[in-house]
């Protein structure tokens, strides 16, 4: 279908070219794999695919290099960029073939091993998958600074953002949906083979509003790095101290952001942690020389602890989310693992959108019922509690800093606002009771000159 | 196989190009554009009143009070899908708060000054204007709640009061927004915000109800693009949800504390700029309206305003629908706006 660009259409159609000459190559490799001359036949296939998409972009770029809109794009580099991401995908496709090629001669096999196939194609599929996003990516940058105007630039993004999304299900699906119509599906072996980060990337894809904290690492070592410095200038108070809790910082990268393997082990971290830094230092901070960078030291301190526990409770929030989203996931295959496990129904098996379409259903439901439990509410309120506690740290913590310099400070603008609002109120009061007076006065007036009459 | 793959993603690659060639073709999305002048402006509020070709045919006036989250642009969101626009029609002079973009140099704005300040003082510009001693009140989710409060301080000033998807008791737990505010602490929200709660955190709220959606959109996108009336229907919609204010902080704060967690209207513990809210001392005419598949404001948060209040003449109207879709639906043209006019009509005496 034509559209109104020309450089769209050239672009569809050179993707269309593209994707013609890689199927082309996949099968020719596909039948090397299976006739074992992978080795000999793989390097001329490459080669031969190389050139076509070679000979394919020089068109394109030839017919398209005065299309851009902006000049501030270089089409050079855009095609270049392009084309090296699509010559990645290629190789990721020979690796898939391979994949595949070892899971058909597996089948009948033990579960072990099925399952160590089913993980290799699965993970062809990821990178693969992986290769087009790069692709995509790379794209988009380039067409999202020709987009007018901020709004239609979000739609575009949002879009680009579901297209991601349901690219990463058709690595749960495409794999299953295939198993199953070949009568290869274990469910065991699938739930098996998922690991918590594949389930932790596919809940940041639908929900990242809760993954994106602060740099956590960065204001420990900051933190970290203040406190040292003072106490080393004080007598060099807290050298084993400080080698005790570098230790533990040590550890935080592994627990928070969904990474605790489970919340019994999160609970227990969190004992550990909860107040570490207070705890380790409050004896030390009694021996040091009173001041303002004391003060300073103390409200770092506190921040750090502050910060722990935000961390925790988001990650208590982050596994609940990541726990419905595996459920989501294994739900679908038991319900079509039971549909149709009868070999006479092996050819009903729906395809990976229809089983994205329902996924989204199931989705609906359960993440509906997670929001709706007190758990789930509370959790989120402590943790959404606790951020803005760390932003007020943040704040207060900027203010002690630059105290002496000429700035003008958050809180001290709030001081004025309130004066103006309170003004403006008792202006407003003011010229209410004056119109309402004049309102009385004239009333009076006219009734006098009434009576007068 | 793996011509499927190779098929889904020429499918997915071919879409976005699509998506990204359409949407560069399309300079600006219109909302809102029944033409109206600005009659009266107070700090960032402006109160408009609607161009009509003709003179009204209705004796009273109607003011529409929003809600102070999101925008008024939802009830003329396209010119065939445009609430204001069928009242316009009926006959009925209308007038409309904009309360505008609120900025931190408005955080201290209270509940006060909303009630007692704003929507009195656009009250009273309206009846003077008009030389009458009431006017029609017709409001929106928390504008409702704003103007049932309003009715209840100064009930000689409301010749009747239309409510839509109005929350009124809070204590309910049939909706996620009501169950979430009661564990929240909103003094800290307000705080770290620097006093202005901001929109996008609303939505993020929003979108929260309805778990799938945004994954959705991006369907519904991809089959919009081939029909230019419905992808225009979708991006004014994304124009409306892209416009939203910001909170005013004491406001937001004592809705949120009083009203969501503390439930103090229902209870008459309600005090606005030192005033008690008696809700039995709202008298005037009701057209309480409900959304049977409301997920924001459930039913059973707004129904019981009739029993509450002090008016004799009061119904309750059930609209089969979503929050939204009271407004925008193509039921809500010819059904809701319809039923409206013809209440307001057996009252215009």
């Amino acid at each position: 279908m034509k559209t109104s660009n020309p450089f769209i259409d050239n672009m569809v159609e050179t993707q269309t070219q593209y994707l013609n000459t890689w199927m082309d190559s996949a099968k020719k490799m596909q039948a090397a794999i299976t006739n074992g001359n992978i080795t000999n036949e793989g390097q001329t296939i490459y080669k031969e695919w190389l050139e076509k998409q070679m000979s394919i972009l020089n068109g394109m770029q030839q017919s398209s290099a005065n299309m851009f809109n902006s000049g501030e794009n270089n089409p050079q580099e855009f095609f270049k960029n392009w084309f090296n991401q699509q010559s990645a995908a290629a190789k990721q496709m020979a690796d898939f073939n391979q994949s595949i090629n070892n899971s058909f001669q597996s089948f009948g096999k033990p579960a072990q091993d099925y399952m160590s196939n089913f993980g290799q194609t699965n993970t062809a599929f990821t990178n693969i998958y992986n290769s087009w996003m790069n692709t995509l990516n790379s794209s988009y940058d380039s067409m999202s600074k020709n987009m007018n105007g901020g709004f239609n630039k979000d739609v575009f993004s949002n879009f680009v953002q579901g297209t991601q999304t349901y690219a990463k299900m058709q690595e749960f699906f495409q794999p299953m949906s295939e198993a199953m119509k070949k009568g290869q599906f274990n469910m065991e072996a699938f739930k098996n083979y998922f690991t918590p980060d594949s389930y932790s990337n596919l809940t940041k894809q639908m929900f990242g509003n809760f993954y994106t904290g602060a740099s956590l690492k960065e204001v420990y070592d900051n933190g970290m790095k203040q406190v040292q410095s003072f106490f080393t200038n004080n007598n060099n108070l807290a050298k084993e101290y400080y080698a005790q809790v570098q230790n533990m910082s040590k550890e935080f990268p592994n627990a928070f952001a969904g990474d605790a393997s489970n919340l019994a082990n999160l609970k227990e971290f969190y004992n550990k942690a909860q107040n570490v830094f207070g705890k380790t230092f409050e004896p030390l901070l009694k021996l040091a020389n009173p001041g303002k960078e004391k003060e300073n030291v103390e409200a770092t301190i506190a921040l750090m602890d502050k910060m722990t526990e935000y961390s925790i409770k988001q990650s208590e929030l982050q596994m609940q989310l990541q726990a419905t989203t595996q459920k989501s996931v294994e739900k679908i295959a038991q319900q079509y693992a039971d549909k149709f496990k009868n070999p006479a129904d092996l050819s009903k098996v729906p395809n990976a959108q229809e089983m994205y379409n329902e996924w989204v259903k199931v989705n609906e439901q359960l993440f509906t019922e997670l929001f709706a439990t007190d758990e789930f509410s509370k959790v989120k309120a402590e943790a959404l509690n606790l951020s803005m506690d760390v932003k007020k740290h943040f704040e207060t913590q900027f203010e002690n800093v630059f105290e002496n310099y000429p700035v003008v400070f958050k809180s001290e603008v709030e001081e004025m606002q309130k004066a103006v609002y309170d003004l403006k109120k008792q202006v407003k009061d003011l010229q209410n009771k004056l119109a309402l007076q004049n309102t009385e006065l004239f009333e009076e007036e006219k009734n006098s000159k009434t009576k007068k009459k | 196989m793996e011509t499927d793959i190779i098929k889904e993603m020429a499918d997915m690659s071919q879409k976005i190009l699509k998506s990204y060639d359409t949407l560069k073709h399309i300079d600006n999305v219109e909302i809102a554009t029944s033409p109206k002048t600005a009659v009266y402006n107070e700090d960032k509020l402006t109160l408009y009143r609607y161009n009509r070709d003709t003179d009204p045919t209705f004796k009273t006036p109607i003011l529409i009070v929003y809600a102070l989250v999101n925008t008024y642009k939802m009830l003329d969101i396209q010119p065939d899908r445009s609430y204001i626009k069928n009242l316009l029609n009926s006959g009925f002079d209308v007038y409309l708060i904009d309360w505008g973009y609120p900025t931190k140099g408005d955080r201290y704005l209270s509940m006060d000054d909303y009630v007692n300040g704003y929507i009195n003082n656009c009250v009273d510009f309206i009846r003077k204007k008009n030389r009458l001693d009431k006017i029609n009140i017709l409001s929106i989710c928390q504008g409702g709640t704003l103007s049932v409060i309003y009715s209840s301080l100064f009930p000689n000033k409301v010749k009747n009061l239309v409510t839509h998807v109005t929350p009124i008791d809070f204590s309910t737990n049939d909706g996620l927004l009501f169950k979430w505010s009661r564990d929240m602490d909103f003094d800290k929200l307000v705080d770290a915000n620097h006093g202005l709660v901001p929109g996008d955190f609303l939505n993020q709220g929003f979108d929260m109800l309805k778990p799938m959606m945004k994954v959705q959109k991006q369907q519904t996108l991809n089959n919009s693009l081939d029909d230019k009336d419905k992808l225009m229907n979708f991006l004014r919609m994304e124009k409306w949800i892209s416009e939203s204010p910001d909170q005013a902080g004491e406001c937001f704060r004592q809705f949120m504390k009083e009203l969501y967690q503390q439930n103090k209207l229902v209870k008459g513990e309600l005090e606005v700029g030192g005033k008690k809210v008696n809700l039995k001392n709202l008298t005037s005419p009701l057209l309480n309206i409900y959304a049977t598949e409301d997920h924001l404001v459930p039913p059973a948060a707004t129904i019981p305003l009739n029993d509450l209040v002090g008016s004799k003449d009061k119904e309750l109207y059930s609209f089969k629908g979503g929050h939204i879709g009271v407004f925008v639906g193509s039921k809500s043209q010819k059904e809701l706006a319809p039923a409206v006019t013809e209440w307001l009509k057996k009252r215009d005496k």
